[in-house]
């Protein structure tokens, strides 16, 4: 077992509120090795953007990284590093994809100066060189007519466009890992599809390693090699793809499948889990999914579950590995 | 998305608005004209020079003036000589209007200007030291005195000046453009009677707009702070200075835009202090032609200050177009 | 103001994180009803008849002194007074002026907005020949034109130069608010839309037009005293800060007593107005925006 590249140990996210401290991301932990990809999927407010943004420090004002929340990468820790080696590492070592293209990207500026900025801010290249770069770039990840487009302004490109220049803009250093937060959640069903396409090229091209964040189980499906299923703050369920997909453990991975619409079954109603998440200020005691899940039972709502190994690579936190025999029909 | 604006389309459109602009002064002219016609009396009503005339001098002056006609003749042939150029004649000062706005436009716009463009400077400065460090004592301390300064009425604040400089400590003159002795000074000593000239005046002018400015930038660049590209820009490992600068270029738009809004205030601002000191530019000229009733002048003051709010309107418009691809027509 | 699509930016920062506001709101507010007590007050506040020349003694200004604790003026008028009763004037034609500004143009701007085509046109066209001509340069002219204005033609001058922003401002509001669908919709639920409109229509616009108020109050005070000062606002012997400025105003005088207190005045009232709308701004948008 090679060393892995990212190594994510007891990550606490906090943020100070008016009513007491919101934990948003309790206790994550995760490995993710070279070549990998591992896709953080869960509803909005589980905490899986804000793990993504930890990893380069990026966290919103306000937010908190507990100190004893460890990542690494390679035998970096991240946590620990002066401001200047942190920025030599983004962008070049990690890159992040955001979700919404044309507002990640400065709508005053043209779409050639900001990939070449990249380029001049972590090497000695000239001015054009790094526009020749930045150019090429945006020829690999399939920008039609680059040269001009790179003149243009990102409100001049469609959404689609916008997300190739983004990952344009990430990939042009040949980083180990790339994050991508919900590259494809604010794009057109069709560009969705390209736009995963380019992911998939690029990934077989450069061999990187890439960390997935999303709440679509389809993108999931086509990208990732293994899931972690986040939901209130904590890893709920993780697994490779194919397993998780057809025998999930934990009742809310079964729920965000259920809620997949599919074309082959018929249905009057999608499956939705009822109810809602609880607030992040004040987690309930015992198991945080307790009040949205069909079975529950009493032992749930004293006894918070801890994540246990329930095969080689799959672990679950729930009281229902311990005792199965209280799954409902 | 191809580009959809094309040179000839963006002429098309900058000519469209200056007719608009054009239509825009001629409004505001004929407006000022009705204006002054619907007041009570007229340049014959009130003596000049401490003579009074009589009633038959008085018409035959008015009579040879046009002033019998009816309102629709007046207005007509001012257009007319308006049209050529003509400013008309001040009773006032017995010369053509034109010539004595000849004398009075440059010093006045001169004044202005060093006030609007030292105000912009020092504002964005301001504005932007404070906007990224928001919350610190520097901050607040400097948001307070920026409230007080724009509190202050102009022509107040160019008291305290003139008390504080002029009379008690005597470091500046009290008023005037040149010394009475300018014209026998040496070169060197010329440029530096004017400057002293200049000083109190301006820094009237100036330390109300830099407030206004400030204010509007720190909150400008509170916004620009929070946008998704700012984030994109730390996420590429670029240095804490261009970052900021990614913020600032995004901000500085809308600062534009006030700038080019201030004109009126700006020129109102300039009638107070040119009184107070004795400044002999247009908005002198238009408070001692008011008084005396000298039709012509005042309209073609006010016609010309009309035409430099639209003016400045235009030229921020342009600017802010230059500087930031979004703004559409 | 700027286009914002920060949605991804600003994630789980709970409002309540920042700092509490309504602290904020207070001073101000507080400060607002101290001036206007003043005001009201002044009859009873005044030593003497603001007025007053003095039969005996020297017609001259005079420093502050036990009897005249803001000095007297070049008539020998009680300073304190004449700032007491000034502060009636000031304020009082400010809050009107400004009364019918924002009535003027929340009227202009709900009608653009909700007529829509035409009418909305040469409302906004008009909006902008009046925006063009300088406000101060067109207060000048009519006052001095129209010699010994009463104090309401003052308020009404101060009133309709000032209801630009509020017509182009409540307008847009409007416009957002009620599209072709929301008249159908009222229609279909048997209601008037005017009358819908109303309803819902004022409670929205309330924070706009508060926040535009107070503004426009303090650009009225300073105005009403910038006009005065040059002789051009209220008429003698009546007191208002910016008269008192104006009739102690000698080029080369030392009398900083007639500079400093009416000054203070001013400047203390258009302060709270700013303070106010400041701390209005960030009750209702949450975050500072602009000026």
């Amino acid at each position: 077992m090679t060393q892995p590249l990212l190594t994510v140990h007891d990550l606490r996210v906090t943020f100070e509120t008016e009513t007491g401290p919101a934990r948003a991301v309790d206790s994550v932990s995760f490995t993710l090795h070279a070549g990998e990809t591992l896709a953080l999927v869960g509803e909005s407010g589980c905490g899986k953007t804000l793990t993504a943004l930890s990893v380069l420090q990026l966290l919103p004002d306000g937010g908190h990284l507990a100190p004893t929340s460890r990542i690494t990468l390679r035998d970096q820790e991240l946590t620990e590093l002066a401001p200047g080696t942190l920025r030599g590492i983004r962008g070049r070592e990690v890159a992040m994809i955001f979700q919404e293209p044309m507002a990640a990207l400065n709508p005053v500026l043209r779409i050639g100066d900001q990939l070449a900025e990249v380029v001049r801010a972590h090497t000695e290249a000239s001015r054009d060189e790094a526009w020749q770069r930045a150019v090429h770039m945006l020829e690999r990840v399939g920008v039609p007519d680059a040269p001009l487009r790179a003149r243009q302004y990102p409100h001049e490109l469609s959404g689609g466009l916008c997300q190739r220049a983004m990952i344009a803009m990430a990939l042009l250093l040949d980083p180990a890992l790339v994050i991508a937060d919900e590259p494809t959640t604010a794009l057109d069903v069709t560009v969705q599809a390209q736009v995963l396409d380019v992911l998939r090229a690029q990934r077989e091209r450069t061999g990187l390693a890439l960390l997935l964040i999303t709440h679509d189980l389809g993108v999931v499906a086509e990208l990732a090699s293994r899931v972690i299923v986040m939901y209130a703050g904590q890893v709920v369920e993780e697994a490779p793809v194919a397993l998780l997909y057809d025998s999930p453990t934990h009742p809310y991975t079964a729920g965000l499948l259920a809620a997949v619409p599919t074309l082959d079954v018929e249905r009057e109603r999608l499956p939705d889990i009822p109810g809602t998440v609880p607030a992040a200020t004040a987690w309930p005691a015992g198991c945080r999914f307790r009040d949205r899940c069909a079975h529950a039972w009493e032992r749930c709502a004293i006894d918070a579950p801890a994540l246990t190994q329930v095969a080689p690579a799959h672990r679950v936190r729930c009281h229902l590995v311990d005792e199965p025999e209280r799954r409902r029909a | 998305m191809p580009d959809a604006r094309s040179t000839g389309g963006r002429r098309q459109r900058i000519i469209a608005r200056l007719l608009q602009s054009l239509v825009v002064v001629w409004a505001a002219a004929t407006l000022t004209f009705a204006l002054m016609r619907l007041a009570p009396g007229d340049p014959y009503s009130r003596p000049l020079d401490g003579a009074g005339l009589s009633k038959a001098a008085a018409d035959a002056l008015r009579a040879q003036r046009g002033l019998d006609q009816p309102m629709l003749v007046q207005y007509v042939r001012w257009l007319g000589l308006l049209a050529r150029g003509n400013l008309g004649w001040s009773t006032m000062q017995q010369r053509p209007v034109a010539h004595v706005l000849r004398e009075a436009l440059p010093r006045t716009i001169g004044l202005m200007s060093l006030a609007l463009v030292t105000s912009l400077a020092a504002g964005m400065a301001l504005g932007t030291w404070q906007g990224s460090r928001v919350g610190t004592v520097g901050d607040e301390a400097a948001s307070t005195v920026s409230l007080v300064v724009y509190s202050l009425p102009e022509f107040w604040l160019g008291m305290l000046l003139l008390q504080l400089f002029a009379q008690e400590l005597q470091w500046l003159p009290a008023g005037g453009i040149v010394a009475p002795t300018h014209e026998y000074l040496p070169f060197g000593e010329r440029l530096q009677d004017r400057a002293r000239h200049l000083v109190l005046p301006w820094l009237t002018l100036s330390l109300v707009g830099t407030a206004l400015f400030s204010r509007f930038q720190r909150a400008s660049m509170r916004e620009a702070w929070r946008e998704a590209h700012v984030r994109t820009a730390r996420a590429k490992g670029l240095p804490p200075w261009r970052v900021r600068w990614h913020a600032w270029r995004t901000a500085l738009t809308p600062v534009i835009g006030l700038a080019g809004l201030t004109f009126p205030s700006l020129l109102g601002g300039a009638v107070l202090v040119e009184r107070l000191f004795a400044w002999p530019g247009m908005g002198h000229a238009t408070v001692a032609a008011v008084s005396a009733r000298d039709y012509d002048l005042v309209t073609a003051a006010v016609l010309l200050g009309s035409a430099m709010t639209v003016v400045g309107t235009l030229l921020a418009d342009l600017l802010q177009r230059r500087l930031d691809p979004r703004v559409a027509t | 103001m700027m286009h914002s699509a920060s949605r991804t930016t600003t994630l789980a920062v709970p409002r309540a994180m920042r700092r509490p506001r309504d602290r904020a709101l207070h001073v101000p507010l507080v400060a607002v009803v101290l001036l206007a007590s003043i005001a009201v007050a002044a009859p009873w506040l005044a030593p003497v008849p603001p007025n007053q020349i003095p039969s005996d003694g020297l017609i001259t200004a005079s420093s502050p002194t036990m009897a005249h604790p803001f000095g007297t003026d070049p008539l020998g008028r009680d300073v304190l007074s004449r700032v007491l009763y000034g502060a009636r004037v000031s304020l009082g034609v400010g809050t009107l002026s400004v009364a019918l500004a924002v009535g003027f143009g929340g009227v202009i701007g709900a009608v653009a907005g909700f007529m829509g085509g035409v009418v909305d046109t040469v409302l906004m066209r008009l909006v902008d020949v009046l925006l063009a001509i300088p406000r101060l340069l067109l207060l000048l002219v009519v006052t001095a034109l129209w010699e010994s204005l009463p104090l309401s033609g003052l308020i009404v001058l101060l009133g309709l130069t000032g209801w630009y922003d509020v017509a182009r401002l409540v307008r847009a509001d409007v416009r957002a608010l009620c599209g072709r669908d929301f008249v159908a919709a009222a229609r279909a639920a048997g209601a008037s839309p005017a009358r819908v409109l109303w309803r819902h229509l004022v409670p929205h616009l309330q924070p706009t037009l508060l926040v535009l108020g107070t503004l426009g109050l303090a650009n009225a005070i300073v105005l009403e005293a910038s006009l005065s000062f040059l002789g051009l606002g209220v008429q003698p012997p009546q007191a208002s800060w910016g008269s008192i400025l104006g009739d102690g105003y000698v080029p080369g005088g030392r009398r900083w007593w007639l500079t400093l207190f009416p000054g203070i005045a001013v400047v203390s009232s258009v302060l709270t107005c700013n303070a106010l709308a400041d701390a209005l701004r960030r009750r209702f948008d949450g975050r500072q925006v602009g000026v």
